[in-house]
């Protein structure tokens, strides 16, 4: 595949107000035509609509097909998007809110990230989607094209830099190394200390509750989905009888010719199932084995103009990767209401919601080491969260095995904001069956699961 | 209404810098009444105003209104001006001595103070300048200690009464408020002299910022964890040849020794001593919960004008010297209080244009009849009543909008049939109270529909070790306050210190032995918080809110002061948390104080659990690791820990390559 160098998204954007500049070039507009062949993809996508796009559609005379999504987070709502723009009737449901877990837990950031070339395909791919959808996002998505200064504290850290500079642009997106005047241009309230670092123009931070809202909502697709919040998914059953989750067993003997998830009043049959509901997924499908990983943020008042970019310390993607520790990596991110959002640690500590005082001080020692100035900034709310990890640290994207008719979504950890978009066209590829825009292997299960990656 | 707790004009005056322009105000006025004294005199002189520090461009204050605003609004941009005079509504927000968003209705002003109303600087250009005149006011005050035999939260009617008893009774006392005087709302500024209290910690300025009580299954599983966490901290850190204090940052993690001085719980304590001024543990063996109320703020087209406050807030404001003298106020809402305050208001020279009194003539009757019964309680509303002779009171009365260009000119009056304009300069509306509860929801205490706290007939909430006395635990004015804090008190005070876990066992009056607490004492006590809950109860009943006042907002008005969303947003949505996540309502500095207990009178939503910190705290008060040996102001503005081999970068390091 290929990330067409105009789909990384103008790096311009105006400092004074936090209006979101135009759409990047690459913005499918009203004048641009797709072709219906296969060989368009991979190369410039419309936004989804009614017209037969270059992604792979439902096709047959019968009745649409009818696909439930489990969980309204941003992962779910965006596979739920995608399978509608691809023609299908989807039903959504989650025990809570719209977007009211991890989705409205985290930070809400859009990055660039080559740690390998295979990480590099769904994770550009889905930023090429986002690059589509965000002129359609109404302003309460707050999107801010802020960019991504990534700081070296050393030596060490600027080679870090420039491999990774090295690495994005490769891919074919904007990236820079800055040395540390052009850090202190950039960023005036950075400590004077740092090295220098590298920049990422097309980066980007919104709000994804609100995303959410839209995708499932008021999208031009929204009309084929119907959401049911409040409403608790107890299990999910496959076509052929296996089950999963509580009581999938007590299920009728007779075996059902579709998959079928079960409410607290009883059966429902759909074509599919898909289950995203992060956290929450591993009582489905507990051989995903998803586990909690907690995070702390804290969010301060508003002071406008504080911080331009979204700053994360090099060794962040690191810290992200290693095992069961708990770590602390510098993430401050200027919000478009003019708040600041103080980022990151991560432990497995179960679903315990409380503030650990300890590690939420070394959080924010780290972001005082590093953005001095915030020290005056006062802290409005501080608040925890938690990430659906999969025992790989890779999403979960594909059928489940044995089970005909269910599909996962999930397990995307820090990044499901990030990969939301390409997981939801490559689930929707692959329950359409025809070709997928990038290689499924590896994420889908079916190879894992044998591995033992559970 | 007591009128002893004005400033006297004889207090010395104290000189400062607000926006540029030099004044002088008098001792012990609060920063909020001081730009309010400040836009008084630009008003009413025609010398031009000195200039030199640098302002923002525009005239931050207005000259010719008799409201002068604070901040622009998040997203409308409009004009916002005090409202709750208590640091609930944090519309009162202003840079102080450089630093921003410091709610300014709860800061005494100091000599040489700069104050802005539009900050000159952004915040990462600013110096980390000390701030002489914080430190200053803070130079004297009382050290905070690492434990409190009882700590009372909150020094209104109810904490105090509580502290002086347990005192009284040999417990060892620490007294917290967010105010610098002890008084509350009631007897605010600390001239009543039952706000004197011997023997007992007081600690002003002093806001609670989180706390956990130390009982319930997960808490013990989560002092396991933390304790195995600890050992293998200790572990490292002793390999190389770390602190294991440092390791663990300012607020120490629970741990099993805490039992030992029966320990029942953690109260982490912010007090702004200075731009550097660290959060406190302290930790409790019973801890009282005397938070009190706030005013409930009914949302109606053209509440958020500048000119629209609080009943109590006004009241509360002019406490603290803002100017009322002169002005045209109408006086609206329900309740006893807006007699008092109007009292109030004219004493200090305002002009009472009208009281509106939304409950029906009936009611009053009922409720008039029903006050034969408290004598005392006649006498004061009969003094107010011939006080106010000459102004209009109004039942069946309510102001249905709130009218003016940038600041309040007018106000909407109807009685259900016909309505009509009156001009005034300010509005003070006093819908009732609601109970200030985010502390006791933080301990996970169990609250009513109405927002108090359940309590049992020693005042214990359901959280072992936590006690709730005054309006927390429902609302009913200072007589239930009082009663209640001294039956707390009282009963604290007749547990013998250092015993434990087994205070729950003296709980009870026949249990209670004490050589400076008699017995005799009980029935007195529960008697009078008998009588005064039925008069609670009467005026519940006589000034339940018209079911009119929950259609005032349209589409267009604002719900979420902080956030600017409007009641058209939201009204649709299924639940508080739904609307949030839409919305942003309940997201702002004030953390849905004023938005929540709105919205549940508008829609019947219960707000989120609150998340700390209770009050806005400045980053600096969590580090960098405040067990080490304090740095010198100097390498704590540039940590020295983007050096090798200091500590969160070692750590990240470390962690990575493993």
């Amino acid at each position: 595949m290929t990330v067409a160098a105009t789909a990384a998204p103008d790096i311009s954007r105006p400092t004074a107000s936090r209006t979101v500049p135009d759409l990047p070039a690459a913005r499918g507009s009203a004048s641009r035509t797709v072709s219906d062949s296969p060989a368009a993809r991979g190369s410039v996508s419309p936004s989804v609509s009614d017209s037969p796009g270059p992604r792979p559609r439902f096709f047959g005379s019968r009745p649409r097909p009818e696909i439930a999504v489990v969980g309204a987070g941003i992962v779910g709502a965006a596979v739920a998007w995608e399978l509608a723009g691809r023609g299908a009737r989807v039903a959504v449901y989650d025990a809570g809110e719209l977007g009211g877990g991890a989705t409205a837990e985290g930070m809400g950031h859009l990055l660039f990230l080559a740690e390998s070339p295979a990480q590099f395909e769904l994770i550009g791919r889905s930023m090429q989607r986002w690059g589509e959808l965000v002129p359609e996002l109404p302003p309460g998505c707050e999107v801010d094209r802020c960019g991504t200064l990534w700081l070296a504290a050393d030596d060490e850290d600027l080679e870090v830099a420039r491999a990774k500079t090295r690495a994005l642009r490769s891919f074919g997106v904007e990236a820079e190394v800055v040395d540390a005047p052009q850090l202190r241009t950039l960023e005036p309230a950075l400590a004077p200390g740092l090295v220098g670092g590298m920049r990422v123009p097309a980066d980007a931070v919104l709000y994804p509750p609100r995303v959410v809202r839209y995708l499932l909502e008021e999208s031009p697709v929204a009309r084929r989905i119907t959401v049911h919040t409040h409403t608790e998914v107890q299990a999910v059953h496959g076509a052929d009888g296996g089950d999963h989750g509580d009581g999938g067993a007590s299920a009728s003997g007779s075996l059902a010719s579709r998959a079928r998830l079960r409410l607290a009043d009883g059966w429902r049959e759909f074509d599919g199932v898909v289950v995203a509901s992060g956290v929450g997924s591993a009582r489905l499908l507990p051989a995903s084995g998803i586990q909690p990983r907690k995070g702390h943020l804290a969010i301060t008042d508003r002071y406008p103009g504080f911080l331009r970019h979204q700053v994360v310390e090099l060794a962040y993607v690191r810290n992200t990767q290693m095992g069961q520790g708990d770590t602390v990596s510098m993430n401050v991110q200027p919000r478009s209401t003019g708040q600041v959002l103080i980022g990151s640690c991560r432990q497995f500590a179960g679903l315990d919601r409380r503030v650990d005082p300890v590690i939420l001080a070394k959080m924010i020692a780290k972001a005082r080491a590093y953005v001095p100035a915030i020290a005056t900034l006062q802290i409005v709310r501080i608040w925890t969260g938690f990430r659906p990890a999969s025992p790989d640290d890779r999403p979960w994207i594909g059928a489940w095995p044995g089970s005909p008719g269910i599909w996962i979504a999930t397990g995307h950890e820090g990044l499901g904001i990030t990969s939301a978009l390409g997981t939801a066209e490559l689930l929707a590829d692959l329950v359409v069956g025809r070709g997928t825009q990038v290689s499924p292997d590896l994420y889908r299960p079916a190879a894992r699961l044998a591995r033992g990656a559970a | 209404m007591d009128r002893r707790d004005r400033l006297p004009a004889d207090h010395a005056p104290v000189s400062l810098v607000i926006d540029g322009v030099a004044l002088e105000v008098p001792e012990g006025t609060t920063v909020a009444a001081a730009v309010a004294l400040a836009a008084e005199s630009l008003r009413s002189s025609t010398v031009p105003a000195p200039s030199g520090v640098p302002t923002a461009p525009a005239r931050p204050l207005a000259p010719t209104g008799a409201a002068p605003w604070f901040r622009r609004s998040a997203r409308r941009d409009e004009p916002r001006s005090a409202l709750c005079g208590m640091g609930v509504c944090h519309e009162c927000r202003l840079t102080i001595d450089g630093v921003h968003q410091v709610r300014s209705c709860l800061l005494p002003v100091a000599s040489g103070m700069v104050v802005e109303t539009t900050p000159s600087s952004s915040p990462a250009s600013l110096p980390s300048r000390a701030s002489s005149s914080v430190r200053a006011a803070t130079l004297s005050l009382p050290a905070i200690p690492e434990f409190a035999d009882v700590l009372v939260v909150g020094a209104g009617p109810a904490g105090l009464a509580a502290a002086a008893r347990a005192a009284r009774g040999g417990r060892s006392v620490v007294l917290v408020d967010e105010n610098a005087d002890a008084g509350g709302q009631v007897w605010r500024g600390g001239a009543d002299p039952r706000t004197r209290l011997a023997g007992v910690l007081h600690l002003g300025r002093t806001a609670v910022v989180d706390a956990r009580a130390d009982d319930g299954i997960g808490q013990r599983d989560e002092r396991r964890r933390e304790a195995d966490r600890g050992a293998d901290r200790d572990r490292n850190a002793r390999s190389d040849g770390g602190s294991v204090d440092g390791d663990r940052g300012g607020a120490r993690p629970l741990s099993e020794d805490r039992s030992a001085d029966g320990t029942r719980g953690t109260v982490v304590l912010f007090r702004p001593e200075g731009p550097d001024a660290p959060l406190r543990e302290v930790r409790y063996r019973d801890l009282v919960l005397a938070t009190g109320a706030r005013e409930l703020f009914l949302p109606f087209p053209g509440w958020t004008l500048p000119g629209v406050f609080g009943a109590g807030g006004l009241q509360a404001l002019a406490k603290s010297g803002w100017p009322v003298a002169g002005r045209r106020i109408v006086v609206a809402g329900t309740g006893p209080l807006l007699l008092a305050v109007a009292a109030f208001l004219r004493a200090g020279g305002a002009e009472i244009v009208t009281i509106l009194e939304q409950a029906p003539r009936q009611r009053l009757a009922t409720f008039a009849f029903g006050l034969l019964r408290y004598p005392e309680k006649w006498g004061q509303a009969a003094a107010l009543r011939a006080e106010l002779a000459s102004v209009p009171y109004r039942p069946g009365h309510w102001v249905l909008a709130a009218e003016g260009n940038g600041q309040l000119e007018a106000v909407q009056i109807t009685d259900g049939k016909t309505r009509w304009r009156e001009r005034c300069d300010a509005l003070a509306l006093g819908y009732g109270l609601v109970p200030s509860n985010e502390l006791a929801r933080l301990l996970g205490c169990a609250t009513r529909a109405d927002g108090s706290v359940v309590v049992d007939e020693d005042q214990a909430t359901s959280v072992a070790g936590v006690w709730a006395a005054g309006e927390v635990a429902g609302i009913g004015g200072e007589g239930l306050s009082l009663a209640q804090g001294e039956i707390v008190g009282a009963l604290l005070g007749a547990q013998r210190p250092g015993t434990g876990r087994d205070v729950g066992g003296a709980r009870s009056p026949q249990h209670a032995a004490s050589p400076t607490e008699s017995r005799d004492a009980w029935p007195d006590l529960r008697a009078a918080r008998a009588r005064a809950e039925r008069f609670a109860c009467l005026l519940r009943d006589s000034f339940a809110l018209r079911p009119e006042l929950r259609a005032l907002p349209d589409d267009g008005t604002i719900v979420c002061r902080c956030e600017d969303v409007t009641w058209g947003e939201i009204a649709g949505e299924p639940g508080w948390r739904d609307a949030k996540l839409v919305s942003r309502v309940g997201m702002g500095p004030c953390q849905g104080r004023v938005c929540g207990a709105a919205l549940r009178v508008l829609a019947e939503w219960e707000a989120d659990v609150p998340r700390p910190p209770i009050s806005p705290v400045p980053v600096s008060a969590w580090g960098p690791v405040p067990r080490l040996a304090v740095p010198s102001d100097a390498s704590r503005d540039t940590p020295g820990m983007l050096d090798r081999g200091t500590q969160p970068r070692e750590e990240s390091k470390c962690v990575g390559r493993e």
